[in-house]
């Protein structure tokens, strides 16, 4: 893995010798992480040939032209959490944006905060909530980038109300020809970052999609993103310490409500229902696996705990109102509430029970997503079977009982997917019920032959999908040969856009869409 | 020194040309050849290049220039605009897409000639989805149409203020008019869209990607990808990237009971106040505001007289807002959020109330227009003086009151009274953003007046764009005003046009493309 010639001097000069590094014990650090097995299975991964680390849009602009000189490739990456960020070729440099952390503004009026790349939700949220604001945090957990996770998805605990994949405003992203492209009101040197769409031919539909771009087409230095109205204390109210916490949200103003439905289908019609009623600001199924993993201090206690809690916790839809106007709201919505149950045979979890006290934690992980990595401990290695293709309410329902489930029955048949939700999916409403997608989790170990039947069952998931006309889960990198003839070919667009923006291919060269089909 | 020889020119001698008749004859003949092969496609009785037909496609309220297409034709069906577009690339024939019946910016005037494509008959309502307050309908739809079926339904659509009657929604939508109700998930709604690329292919966007909708077993909602945006990629484009045959839209409850609040306030910065104030709270439903003049073009019915008589009585700014309760516990939900509304209101130091002072007549006006067309043959803007020029671009209410300022200076610069026009302010998104519009009325009959207008209208322009208006809806003389100042944008922008539209055939000039 080396440089061309002259490529990393030209780098150093720019950057900084302290900028630029290819020593093996810090670029192996760049060639792993979770679920290679679903887009590095054929090309094999890589250790970066090095890692820069830019202080600048400049800096970003400086090294995308070099690596355009000397025609190496790099990929622009975040906080490093899906595997588009691993080289998948030789001589390929991470571009990682971890001095690149400042919150440059938050307009407290207009309800926005401008961010740069390494800037995380954790990070952004508690400076938003001392200012009466604060932003739907990914449920990868609030210790990813902002930039990365909007681009990407933008998905969020509070998305039932804060909606998914809206938060883009205006934006300095750096093309694949070191050229910076101002979206949104950027476009206007007077404006300012308020207004994400373009005057002109809006090309901030190149920056969203069901995935992104994954840094295939240059990289976004600068973002604006969408603040929300928060009505809650100045400082994230936690009481405790890792792994003994509790969130102490004032209860005239947030309330959990966690209720169990005789069925699923009780469960859907009640999600309809809080829809068009207009409730609510978290709607959550939760399966059982991720509330007991959240609420385990460590993994004997999961395991302790499961077998009973696993035929107790079924069926729960976990329902956040706040009181965004004043507390009287949050008293309408719950009567609302209470006679949705009502009419749907739901059960409230009652407070002095073992079941509350083990998901109570459910309002603070929709407000700020911590326990996310608690997912990793029950088996080593975690994921969905698929899912997040997003559609209606009644569609998740469909994709999950008609062919998700079938799957991971089947993986744990072969002894590879443990433990068993027993067709409770974590299926998630967003923007008051419009959409909704839904996960079906696995935990499997992390060994080779569980990940293949992992990523075969996630594969088999997209092809389901196209075979009975249902929606698809995301489908990264190769995968989009897979889906792109079954719909509309818009693999092809795709990549007739990345060709004529990034004709060198140097920017993440597999991303969006590889130039080949896979072998 | 050389004495100049000069050119001996045979002036008498017939020059290497062909006949003038053989050239008129060529034109002819490809005229018609163009109208066999379109009549070929739609049917004789679907195409025709009458004069007089031509001539109303040609030019429209703007003070864009007129351009004729060569053709209109009214296709019977998504087939046919694939074959009319595939034959548009043989034939390197402009095609312009056209769904509403006034046309108000330019966008669909054929500045390059070409092929009208004319949609306003499709008026089918192919789906009402009460269960996911959805509906999908073709470009001919008008707003009054949809609302109608919507509400037997029990479902309303989402309403710009006082649309045309004959304003297509799949239009108002894909040009991202502001909605009145500044909920933050309605500024993209959008689900999914069927598109006759420029390629003349046939393409369908988010979940609608997988299968024709009698085929398709999802409901159609999910609006991302497949790969990009292209919703996004395409609101606003002005048909530059090719022609939308149906969009599926979000329809929201109707209400069943509600009750509308009018706010006087003395400055537009006491308007934007109470305003942000109340989208921190989340609550209500219609809500923008309008200054005098703006409101009196809209009330007054019997002329200029009475026009001038609101504006003197009318308060300087009047804020429009809507509490409604839905199915369960209406009472209560308009309770608490009046409640709420009031207590906001102390604070800010304003005074609503259920009517208008001195106006008597607003509050029933709004009570019945909120959801409906405008329903009078003048169109409320050119009520004052027969014909009115729009400003109007996004910003933030905070800046509001500087571009008026601006553009009051403009108007006595040009010697047009300031106080004659029309303001309104539509918050977007719980007020994180706001719409600005400016109606300038003018006397179409009046040459000298319309010049002066339009010398009023390109100046305001440019002076709003310095105070950091975004022209999102860059029509005519705005694509080049934005174009000019944003190069990259504007060279990514052609990148994109030649991948999806090589032979630029889709509305060509559009956008500065």
């Amino acid at each position: 893995m080396s440089l061309p010639p002259g490529a990393y001097e030209a780098l150093e000069n720019a950057l900084g010798a302290e900028n630029v590094c290819d020593d093996p014990a810090v670029t192996s650090g760049y060639s792993y992480m979770w679920l290679l097995y679903s887009t590095h299975a054929q090309s094999g991964r890589y250790r970066p040939a090095a890692v820069v680390l830019p202080g600048s849009t400049k800096d970003v602009q400086t090294i995308v032209k070099i690596a355009n000189r000397y025609k190496f490739s790099y990929i622009p990456v975040g906080t490093n959490l899906l595997p588009p960020t691993i080289p998948a070729r030789p001589d390929t440099i991470i571009i990682d944006p971890k001095r690149m952390d400042k919150i440059l503004q938050i307009d407290t009026q207009n309800m926005y905060a401008v961010v740069e790349p390494y800037v995380t939700y954790a990070q952004l949220q508690a400076e938003a909530m001392k200012v009466g604001l604060t932003i739907t945090v990914a449920e990868a957990g609030a210790q990813v980038s902002v930039v990365a996770n909007n681009m990407f998805q933008g998905m969020g605990g509070t998305g039932h109300k804060f909606g998914y994949n809206r938060g883009i405003l205006g934006c300095d992203w750096v093309l694949p020809n070191g050229e910076i492209l101002y979206i949104g009101s950027r476009g206007n040197p007077h404006a300012g970052w308020f207004w994400g769409d373009c005057a002109g031919l809006n090309l901030k539909g190149l920056l969203r999609a069901d995935s992104g771009h994954c840094g295939g087409l240059g990289m976004v230095t600068t973002m604006a993103v969408k603040l929300f109205p928060y009505p809650g204390p100045k400082t994230f109210p936690v009481k405790g310490a890792n792994p003994d916490f509790k969130v102490d949200f004032p209860k005239d103003l947030f309330r959990l409500n966690l209720i169990k439905f005789p069925d699923r289908k009780k469960l859907i019609e009640a999600m309809y229902e809080i829809g068009h009623a207009e409730i609510a600001a978290a709607v959550h199924e939760e399966p059982a696996s991720m509330v007991l993993s959240g609420a385990s201090p460590s993994v004997e206690y999961f395991w302790e705990k499961w077998p009973e809690f696993m035929k107790q916790w079924r069926n729960v839809l976990s329902v956040t109102l706040i009181g965004f106007s004043s507390p009287r709201q949050v008293v309408y919505e719950q009567k609302v509430l209470d006679q949705i149950v009502e009419e749907l045979g739901g059960q409230y979890i009652r407070e002095d029970s073992e079941l509350w006290r083990i998901g109570e934690d459910n309002i603070g992980e929709q407000i700020r997503t911590g326990l996310s990595n608690r997912l990793f401990r029950v088996a080593g290695d975690f994921f969905v079977i698929g899912g997040f293709g997003f559609d209606s309410i009644d569609q998740s329902y469909k994709m999950s009982e008609e062919y998700m489930w079938p799957l991971i029955e089947e993986g744990q048949r072969k002894g590879h997917f443990i433990p068993d939700d027993t067709h409770n999916d974590w299926l998630n409403s967003y923007q008051l019920g419009h959409f909704s997608e839904t996960e079906p989790l696995i935990f499997f170990e992390h060994d080779l032959d569980a990940g293949a039947t992992f990523i075969t069952s996630y594969m088999k998931t997209i092809q389901e999908a196209l075979k009975r006309k249902m929606c698809t889960t995301w489908p990264l990198g190769p995968m989009n040969y897979i889906a792109g003839p079954h719909m509309c070919n818009y693999h092809e667009l795709v990549l007739n856009i990345k060709r004529k923006l990034d004709p060198r291919l140097t920017s993440n060269p597999d991303y969006p869409v590889p130039q080949q089909p896979p072998g | 020194m050389t004495e100049k020889v000069l050119a001996k020119v045979d002036y008498l001698k017939p020059l290497p040309d062909m006949p003038y008749d053989v050239v008129m004859a060529g034109r002819r003949e490809y005229h018609e050849r163009v109208r066999t092969s379109l009549a070929d496609i739609v049917g004789n009785d679907r195409i025709t290049d009458d004069q007089q037909v031509l001539e109303r496609y040609s030019h429209d309220k703007s003070f864009e220039p007129a351009g004729r297409p060569s053709f209109v034709v009214y296709p019977e069906n998504v087939e046919q605009i694939c074959r009319i577009v595939k034959k548009a690339n043989e034939l390197l024939l402009p095609v312009v897409p056209a769904s509403s019946g006034t046309h108000c910016y330019g966008a669909a005037i054929p500045r390059m000639g070409g092929v009208v494509i004319d949609l306003s008959a499709w008026k089918t309502i192919y789906k009402i989805d009460h269960r996911n307050r959805a509906t999908r309908i073709q470009p001919g739809v008008t707003y009054d149409e949809l609302q109608r079926a919507l509400e037997s339904h029990g479902l309303r659509a989402l309403f710009p203020l006082l649309p045309r009657k004959d304003q297509s929604v799949v239009t108002s939508h894909l040009e991202a008019q502001p909605k009145l109700i500044p909920e933050f998930n309605y500024s993209e709604p959008i689900y999914t869209a069927e598109i006759v690329l420029p390629s003349g292919d046939l393409f369908r966007t988010g979940t609608a990607a997988v299968a024709p909708p009698e085929a398709n077993k999802t409901d159609l909602i999910g609006p991302w990808g497949p790969g990009f945006d292209w919703n996004r990629l395409y609101t606003r484009a002005q048909g530059t990237l090719g022609i939308v045959t149906w969009l599926n839209i979000m329809a929201e409850p109707l209400p069943t009971r509600e009750k509308l609040f009018f706010t006087p306030c003395n400055s537009i910065d006491q308007a934007a106040h109470f305003t942000y104030r109340l989208g921190k709270k989340w609550i209500g439903y219609e809500c923008f505001t309008l200054n005098r003049a703006a409101l009196a073009m809209m009330l007054a019915e019997h002329g200029p007289d009475e026009y001038r008589t609101i504006k003197e009585n009318a308060p300087a700014y009047l804020q429009i807002f809507c509490i409604a309760g839905l199915k369960r516990f209406p009472d209560e939900r308009i309770a608490y959020q009046e409640a709420d509304f009031f207590e906001t209101a102390r604070e800010c130091n304003v005074s609503p109330s259920v009517q208008v002072p001195h106006i008597p007549r607003a509050a029933s006006f709004f009570a019945t227009h909120l959801r409906q067309c405008w329903d009078r043959d003048v169109y409320w803007k050119d009520m004052y003086k027969g014909a009115s020029a729009e400003i109007f671009f996004i910003t933030t209410m905070d800046r509001a009151a500087a571009h008026i300022a601006a553009l009051q200076q403009e108007a006595i610069r040009f010697g047009y009274d300031p106080s004659d026009i029309g303001v309104y302010l539509q918050p977007i998104e719980n007020g994180r953003a706001a719409h600005l519009e400016f109606i300038i009325p003018y006397d179409p009959g009046n040459a000298y007046e319309v010049r002066r207008v339009k010398d009023l209208w390109i100046n305001a322009s440019e002076a709003m764009y310095r105070l950091g208006a975004v022209f999102t809806r860059a029509y005519g003389y705005w694509a080049d005003m934005v174009n000019r100042c944003n190069a990259v944008q504007y060279a990514t922008a052609r990148q994109i046009k030649e991948i999806l539209d090589p032979n630029n055939i889709m509305n060509p000039g559009k956008l500065g493309l």
